[in-house]
């Protein structure tokens, strides 16, 4: 990521405050299918600071692309309640940003249309909106590439500039899944090192999913180790790796030992719940 | 610029690399553009040549199969006549408004029913129900309704073209990308702004598959309403001509209506591929 960027300093807050961004309590979530109720989470609990990094860990269908989607207001949880700056989770918030595992860009707008959606659907400023595109654009590594259409583009490139439309509208709190998972390893290690910068840089409040430890592990302020069937919290480890990350980080014997003891827990479970 | 790097070095690889680029231009050019046509131009110049020999040495009989030089002179005497132009007009004018009344007022209905649940409740069924009696059966019922004139011409082609648009809305609907929705939901975009900015051009693609059959279809819908009964237009030539055993004048007609039908088609790609550039993509 080019380290020189116009984006305003103003932007870095330091949101050392000690309330609490999101707050899940009690959280369960059911489903009813034709095959009869699946339990995708069951009594979740856990909540994030202003400015923390907090990652969801667990192998597909413990639930927690359920739990993100419950915080951003896009599904309507069972039991429990969510609230994300001490009021109520529900979608359309300014202060909340989604980002897929799917760039899901529109290809019939160019790459600066594409990052200007929510400045229109919000209806904010358009000439500032505009700038602050521009210049998120060039910050993702996408310089020059604004008036291309997503379709010439990259996979990689795609994902980049849906993360410039994730920033353009300045959300407090960002909500990702999986979002780089479906990219190449050398691309996916790329952005994540990128999206620590970002982090670290601009303080931002992120709450992200993905079933890569090692991935957790590198990004996070801590991990929350999630089981399948039902969907539950095994334990919220502490990671008390050095700021700012860096990429060589990775391959140190503390991020190691780390990972493998999320690995284990998670192993450990699986045999646990398998002799039942 | 590439000027001074060739004087500095000469024989540099950069003359070379604008060459070669050259090269490959055009010999895509004539992959993409004149063998697209050469190869179906010369199937059919093949095919008319055996038709013209088949009818010429009388393997057919040439009264009942004219040769195609026949068919052909015919077709050159047949756009010299007014009454030929003004039959032309009639078909293509009952084709183009059948057509916009079809499209219009189906593509209205399938955006309600893809958005309203009453709406697909109280009218898909209905509509799928209907798409399966043959509209064609239909035409003398619109002549005793419409009359001989042009307006019984215009609801034949406007029903026969109304079910693919129809389907193709609500089907280009209903495949929204539900990340998509999901994206635009968390920009608390309203209902009007998720189809305006998101449903609409998703739906875009199909719908003008649907339109592109509704246009052949609409032609067909003319003329047979003018077969079953009408005062003017392409089909009452094609019969007149046949009645009078005229077969060769009856094909020239035919001629003339497959061009007018590739033509019509060519103008709704063309405004398809303007529209929905980003197709296949």
């Amino acid at each position: 990521m080019p380290n020189s960027t116009s984006v305003q300093p103003q932007q870095t807050d330091p949101r050392g405050g000690s309330g609490a961004a999101i707050e899940v309590s009690n959280l369960s979530k059911t489903y009813s299918t034709r095959a009869g109720k699946v339990e995708a989470l069951r009594r979740a609990n856990f909540s994030v600071r202003k400015g923390e990094f907090v990652s969801l860990v667990g192998p597909s269908g413990c639930g927690k692309s359920t739990l993100l989607h419950i915080v951003a207001g896009l599904l309507d949880e069972t039991e429990g309640h969510v609230t994300v700056d001490g009021t109520p989770a529900k979608a359309g918030r300014r202060d909340v940003g989604i980002m897929l595992q799917r760039p899901v860009l529109l290809p019939w707008r160019t790459v600066l249309d594409n990052v200007l959606l929510p400045i229109e659907v919000f209806k904010l400023d358009r000439e500032e909106g505009k700038q602050r595109a521009l210049d998120l654009i060039k910050l993702v590594g996408l310089e020059g590439f604004d008036d291309k259409y997503p379709w010439e583009l990259s996979g990689g490139m795609q994902q980049r500039a849906s993360l410039a439309r994730l920033l353009v509208f300045e959300p407090d709190i960002l909500l990702m899944d999986e979002p780089f998972a479906a990219l190449d390893e050398f691309t996916r290690e790329r952005l994540n090192s990128e999206l620590a910068v970002l982090h670290e840089r601009f303080g931002r409040t992120v709450l992200y999913v993905t079933h890569n430890i090692q991935e957790a592990v590198f990004l996070s302020d801590r991990v929350v180790v999630m089981k399948p069937r039902p969907g539950e919290i095994l334990e919220i480890v502490d990671i008390p790796l050095a700021r700012p990350r860096r990429i060589e980080m990775v391959a140190e014997a503390e991020t190691s030992e780390l990972v493998a003891s999320i690995r284990t827990k998670l192993g450990f479970e699986e045999v646990q719940g398998n002799g039942r | 610029m590439a000027d001074k790097v060739a004087s500095a070095e000469p024989s540099t690889a950069v003359p070379t690399a604008t060459a070669e680029g050259g090269g490959w231009m055009s010999r895509l050019r004539e992959r993409g553009g004149l063998g697209v046509y050469l190869w179906p131009m010369g199937t059919l110049l093949i095919l008319i040549g055996i038709w013209e020999l088949l009818s010429q040495t009388e393997v057919v009989n040439p009264i009942i199969v004219p040769p195609a030089s026949e068919v052909f002179s015919a077709l050159v005497d047949l756009v010299q006549e007014d009454y030929f132009w003004t039959a032309t007009w009639v078909t293509v004018q009952e084709t183009l408004i059948g057509f916009a009344i079809g499209v219009v007022g189906a593509w209205v209905l399938g955006t309600l029913i893809g958005l309203f649940r009453f709406f697909r409740l109280a009218f898909y069924p209905l509509v799928i129900a209907f798409q399966i009696t043959p509209r064609i059966a239909l035409a003398p019922l619109f002549l005793t309704w419409f009359g001989f004139g042009i307006s019984s011409k215009i609801v034949l082609a406007a029903t026969i073209c109304f079910f693919p648009v129809l389907i193709a809305v609500v089907v280009g609907l209903d495949n929204v990308d539900k990340d998509g929705r999901a994206l635009m939901r968390s920009f608390g975009a309203s209902r009007w702004e998720q189809y305006r900015k998101l449903a609409l051009p998703s739906s875009l693609p199909v719908v003008f598959a649907g339109i592109k059959t509704a246009m052949t279809l609409a032609l067909i819908g003319a003329i047979v309403a003018e077969f079953v009964g009408a005062s003017d237009g392409m089909g009452v030539l094609i019969k007149t001509f046949n009645f009078q055993l005229q077969v060769a004048e009856g094909f020239a007609v035919i001629i003339a209506l497959a061009i007018i039908g590739l033509i019509l088609y060519g103008i709704t790609e063309l405004i398809e591929n303007k529209l929905v550039f980003w197709r296949g993509h």
